[in-house]
């Protein structure tokens, strides 16, 4: 997972604007190593979702899920977590955007 | 500070312009050189006791000139931007710009501009061919992203 550092073209008029957190899995690893060179993405380094506030009861019940982080849990599709631990899509959707806003942004080593 | 490494030049820029069917169409083939300027309003003062200005910062602008080939052919460079002057109702086309190609990475500038006017001179004792200029302006914001795909 990358955070986008620069807004980012993906063709046919669409955009990824800077704050944004990608998978860029259209990109082979040459393609995603030109845009961290170019500053245009950073990587996300993940903790783990026992640490994130209000998560820790939480995490143990998705960590049983074999998620262990947060880009694990962000990785998951909706549905089969939504499934596996007995709540609503929607709930889902809404603990992804809350984990989203605390992933931590590695600085760069450029200076 | 060591000399950089990353300096890039424009010899395979890719330049784009939506054609009649607003189709984005590469006329890099019929064209050699694009100037793009942006600029931003500045205003000044300086108040009593100070020696220096202040300064405040307004609105963005930035154009655009095209230096294409006058050729014949169709949904090149001139066939479309003598199409969209003569055009009733010119409208917006989108301008893209990647520098210094168009490949992952690269800086892509676009705008949908309004086309200014085409200017060129018909000389008898010129074997070389004619070099059109084109101005662009901008119907709104111009902007930058990096090209991902």
């Amino acid at each position: 997972m990358y955070r986008v550092l620069k807004a980012l073209d993906t063709g046919g008029g669409r955009r990824i604007y800077p704050g944004s957190l990608v998978w860029l899995d259209w990109l082979d690893e040459a393609g995603i190593g030109i845009l961290k060179t170019v500053g245009a993405i950073c990587e996300v380094h993940p903790p783990p979702l026992s640490i994130l506030p209000g998560w820790k009861r939480r995490s143990k019940r998705v960590e049983k899920l074999g998620l262990l982080d947060v880009v694990a849990f962000m990785g998951a599709t909706t549905e089969m977590v939504a499934e596996a631990l007995g709540v609503k899509p929607n709930t889902v959707d809404r603990w992804k955007h809350e984990v989203s806003e605390w992933l931590i942004v590695k600085e760069s080593n450029n200076g | 500070m060591a000399q950089t490494t990353t300096a890039v030049n424009a010899c395979d820029a890719g330049i784009w312009l939506d054609n009649g069917t607003l189709t984005p169409t590469d006329i890099g083939g019929s064209a050699n050189n694009v100037d793009m300027n942006f600029d931003q309003e500045i205003g000044e003062f300086r108040t009593f006791g100070s020696r220096w200005p202040g300064r405040l910062e307004c609105g963005k602008d930035a154009n655009f000139t095209l230096n294409v080939v006058y050729s014949s052919a169709a949904d090149e460079a001139f066939d479309i931007l003598k199409t969209w002057y003569f055009a009733s109702s010119p409208g917006n086309r989108t301008l893209s710009v990647y520098i210094p190609d168009k490949n992952v990475g690269s800086d892509h500038f676009q705008a949908e501009c309004k086309i200014e006017g085409l200017s060129w001179t018909a000389g008898s004792d010129e074997a070389g061919p004619i070099m059109v200029t084109v101005n662009l302006l901008p119907d709104g914001e111009a902007t930058l992203s990096t090209l991902a795909t």
